[in-house]
């Protein structure tokens, strides 16, 4: 038996009867397509979001609206690709009418001549005719799917009005790695400055330590391990600064101020005075060219003027002894001896300079770092304010970090770390040395939510200290100068103390100690003596 | 499978045809009223089976009528009728024929005696009491309309109905028909017990001195017209299906029914669906329509398999029956899941 053709609605009476039906068949799977979408749209996302109010789900709305339009894209493809055809309407209209099967049968003799077949379709026909395509999809018929997807819509729609505690929390999240991003940018710029004037290997040792930490900042997961990342960094550069920069800057300046005395060399002491370690060793040089040409009064005045300055060059060991010789071989004649050892000193300012050159990038790269790490201390305070304005009045912990740095004419460092719970904590570290005082400050200052945290570090140098009044420091009397330094503290980590007096004591020992392996003359050693004294020493 | 009766040539049925078939089928009913009382349901679907081509079993106890009905519908239908009493000592011959000696002219030589099997109605009365042999004769006759006699095939008068009757009771000295005999049979008929107003109209029709006598509504050549007019009746793909879902139902290896798989020790055979779909086609016409409705197979179901399905003896004990089994496969079996 032909079976009619279906969709054309072309000749046969019944397919041209059935066309409204059709068209209400497919806007009713329409519906029942949309209303499966919808509760399967409205399920993803309300299981979506109610675990998002129990764990954090990165961009959750997201999450949901991408699964919801899954659905309802599979729901489109479904509607599509199950489109009722014609043979399905006519059967579902006879079922629903009560047709008695005749539509289907009708459709089912095709173009049967027969006589029976042309009644059937004929009486088919006119049946279809008859009867509504809105009785035979009735709209009644979705309300067991309406019944389904309302309450979940309904749902979807409470929670997603309805304040999300984990959105705080997410946003928190965001906020700290967006902070270690930007930290970690803010020292690879540093290093990338850094870099194009890195010549020697503790140059690119600091740019180095900047890159590294910059790569452990970004997997940093919260702004307390950024610290203490940061803290690491420091402690690394701190390391790699030679802290006796200072102290031949000041030896080589009052070398200077004893060579202006003298014509010949009174360029040559103007130079050091100012610190223009190039100028004075092309002084230098100018100096060793002219020995040749100088009478035996200007030599014996120049051993003198030398001889002077060596004496005041103190910390600069290398242009203290190069210039010694140099005294040494002019009151013995020997001016090719003198030429070399000028040569000497030229060089040991040349020494200077590359460490007054590293210092310089250390401090840059400290100051990055200590850039950094306000950052993330501040948003570790917006973490813990945060936490806080969720909390209420709970029982809050919050931890705060301070960190100070100065620098004066000696060299100073502080640093401060703070936590709370009522707790703080300060670790603060000052080196001076040198005539006159060295003054070093820092402060640092923190504050935890729930408690209160402060931690304040001081470094100082110089008589800053009152004798009577205890004074702690970090770390372990010994070596003064030599000393490493701490490691890091992590939060909560007890700070080893010692007395103040202590490690004084320890440290003059070890100054004294050096100066005498040195060979520096009594009243150069009286000068220190009496440094340490004034600091409330021996 | 070669239907029941075999499929008839077809000519083409003209609108005339079609016009009067349920004219016809009405006119029948009317006729067959006047001497039957009550058993509507008995006529009607007797009358299904004749019109699709098919014999009947009638199962009743004795003086309900199932003779005298017979009877009537060979009259009412113009058919040659011939009744044939089943009892042990029938031979086959007593039904198909023999070759006899006869004195002629030319001398003496074998002629055939046709059986009373030549008729288009044949009533095969109490057919439980002939023996297997004799019972077998019918089988090539239901299913071929032929007969062989020596080595010589007969074909036998068009139509041809055989109409059975047997006893449920008295099974003393009766013989049960094979499986593969009732199996012939188009529908098995139950006649039930009339209830009191329809025996006092019985008594009221057959006491007096008036009884009713049929007119004649169609003969031999419109009723094998309303045969083939039955066959050209459209059906569509799911309702044949469903049609083979009922009767696979029946089966215990294929259903998914409970009570199948625990009371049927046998399912309908193919022949079941053949004449659910020709009676179903038969009753569209009746009710005006011109194709097959789930109704329509629903409504000969019973019949059509009633003697199709075998239960087992726990089914015996249980008193359960093969119409029961039957009708909770009519309840279960979806008809069409797309309407629901």
């Amino acid at each position: 038996m032909n079976v009619a053709r279906v969709g054309d609605g072309g000749d046969h009476p019944v397919s041209a009867a059935l066309v409204p039906f059709r068209r209400r068949a497919v806007v009713d799977s329409g519906i029942r397509w949309s209303l499966r979408a919808a509760a399967g749209a409205a399920g993803w996302s309300l299981a979506v979001l109610i675990v998002a109010r129990l764990v954090v789900v990165p961009a959750a709305p997201v999450v949901a609206a991408v699964g919801s339009a899954v659905v309802v894209l599979a729901a489109a493809v479904a509607w599509v690709a199950r489109r009722p055809d014609q043979g399905q309407v006519a059967r579902v209209v006879d079922a629903r009418l009560g047709l008695r099967e005749r539509l289907a049968s009708a459709l089912s003799t095709g173009d049967d001549p027969a006589e029976v077949s042309r009644r059937l379709r004929a009486d088919a026909a006119r049946a279809a005719a008859q009867a509504s395509p809105s009785a035979a999809y009735p709209l009644r018929r979705h309300r067991n799917g309406a019944v389904l997807a309302s309450p979940l819509l309904v749902g979807v729609l409470a929670l997603a009005l309805l304040p999300n505690q984990m959105d705080r929390v997410e946003a928190r999240q965001r906020a700290d790695h967006a902070a270690a991003a930007r930290e970690a940018s803010q020292l690879n710029r540093t290093a990338d400055k850094l870099a194009a004037a890195a010549h020697t290997p503790e140059q690119k040792a600091v740019v180095k330590a900047l890159r590294d930490a910059a790569s452990k900042l970004r997997d940093a997961s919260n702004p307390e391990q950024a610290l203490e990342q940061l803290s690491a960094l420091q402690d690394q550069l701190n390391q790699l600064q030679d802290p006796s920069v200072a102290q031949k800057q000041q030896g080589d300046a009052a070398a200077g101020d004893a060579l202006q005395a003298l014509p010949a060399t009174a360029q040559l002491g103007q130079a050091l005075s100012h610190g223009r370690d190039t100028a004075a060793a092309a002084a230098l040089g100018a100096l060793a060219g002219s020995l040749a040409t100088m009478t035996p009064d200007q030599l014996k005045q120049l051993a003198q003027a030398l001889q002077k300055a060596a004496g005041a060059a103190g910390a600069d060991a290398g242009l203290k002894s190069a210039l010694a010789r140099a005294t040494s071989a002019l009151s013995s004649g020997d001016t090719a001896g003198a030429r070399a050892a000028l040569g000497q000193a030229a060089a040991a300012l040349g020494s200077v300079s590359a460490s007054q050159a590293q210092n310089a990038s250390l401090a840059q790269a400290q100051a990055a770092a200590q850039a950094a790490k306000n950052d993330a201390a501040a948003q570790a305070n917006a973490d813990s304010a945060s936490s806080q304005a969720g909390q209420g009045q709970g029982q809050g912990q919050g931890q705060g970090q301070g960190q100070g740095q100065g620098q004066g004419q000696g060299q100073g460092q502080g640093q401060g770390q703070g936590q709370g719970q009522g707790q703080g904590q300060g670790q603060g570290q000052g080196q001076g040395q040198g005539q006159g005082q060295g003054q070093g400050s820092g402060a640092g200052g923190g504050s935890g939510s729930g408690g209160n945290g402060n931690g304040n570090g001081g470094g100082a140098s110089g008589g800053q200290a009152n004798p009577d009044e205890p004074v702690y420091v970090a770390g372990d009397p010994g070596a003064g100068i030599d000393q490493p330094d701490p490691g890091p503290l992590g939060p909560g980590d007890p700070v080893p103390v010692a007395g103040y007096q202590e490690v004084l004591t320890a440290f003059e020992h070890a100054e004294l100690d050096a100066l005498d392996r040195s060979g520096y003359a009594a009243a150069d050693r009286d000068l220190v003596h009496q440094y340490f004294s004034s600091l409330g020493g021996n | 499978m070669a239907p029941q009766g075999g499929r008839p040539p077809r000519p083409p049925s003209g609108p005339a045809e079609v016009d009067s078939f349920a004219e016809t089928f009405g006119a029948l009913e009317g006729e067959l009223r006047k001497v039957m009382v009550g058993q509507a349901q008995l006529l009607q679907e007797t009358m299904l089976a004749l019109f699709a081509g098919g014999h009947v079993l009638l199962e009743g106890v004795p003086g309900l009528g199932k003779t005298v009905f017979v009877r009537t519908i060979g009259e009412a239908l113009s058919l040659q009728f011939s009744r044939i009493q089943f009892t042990p000592d029938l031979m086959p011959a007593d039904i198909v024929g023999t070759n006899i000696i006869q004195d002629t002219d030319a001398g003496r030589r074998l002629s055939y005696q046709p059986g009373p099997i030549f008729s288009n109605l044949v009533l095969a009365d109490e057919i439980n009491r002939a023996t297997p042999k004799t019972q077998s004769a019918l089988l090539e006759a239901m299913q071929e309309h032929s007969v062989t006699v020596g080595t010589e095939t007969r074909h036998l008068p068009e139509p041809f109905f055989v109409l059975a009757t047997q006893n449920p009771i008295e099974l003393e000295g009766t013989y049960p028909l094979p499986e593969a005999q009732l199996d012939r049979f188009l529908f098995k008929l139950l006649v039930p017990f009339p209830p009191e107003s329809d025996l006092e109209e019985i008594v009221r029709r057959t006491t007096g001195t008036e009884s009713g006598s049929p007119a004649p509504v169609a003969g031999a050549e419109q009723v094998l017209a309303m045969i083939r007019l039955a066959r050209e009746v459209p059906i569509a793909d799911h309702v044949v299906s469903y049609a083979v879902r009922l009767v696979s139902g029946t089966h215990p290896d294929r259903s998914d029914q409970d009570r199948v798989r625990r009371y049927v020790r046998y399912g309908a055979s193919p022949r079941g669906v053949q004449a659910m779909v020709l009676a179903a086609k038969v009753r569209a016409l009746t009710e005006g329509r011109y194709n097959v409705a789930f109704d329509d197979l629903r409504a000969v179901a019973a019949p059509a398999l009633r003697h199709r399905v075998f239960l087992n003896f726990e089914a015996d004990a249980a008193g359960v029956t093969t119409d029961s089994i039957v009708e909770e496969l009519l309840e279960r079996v979806v008809a069409d899941k797309l309407a629901s």
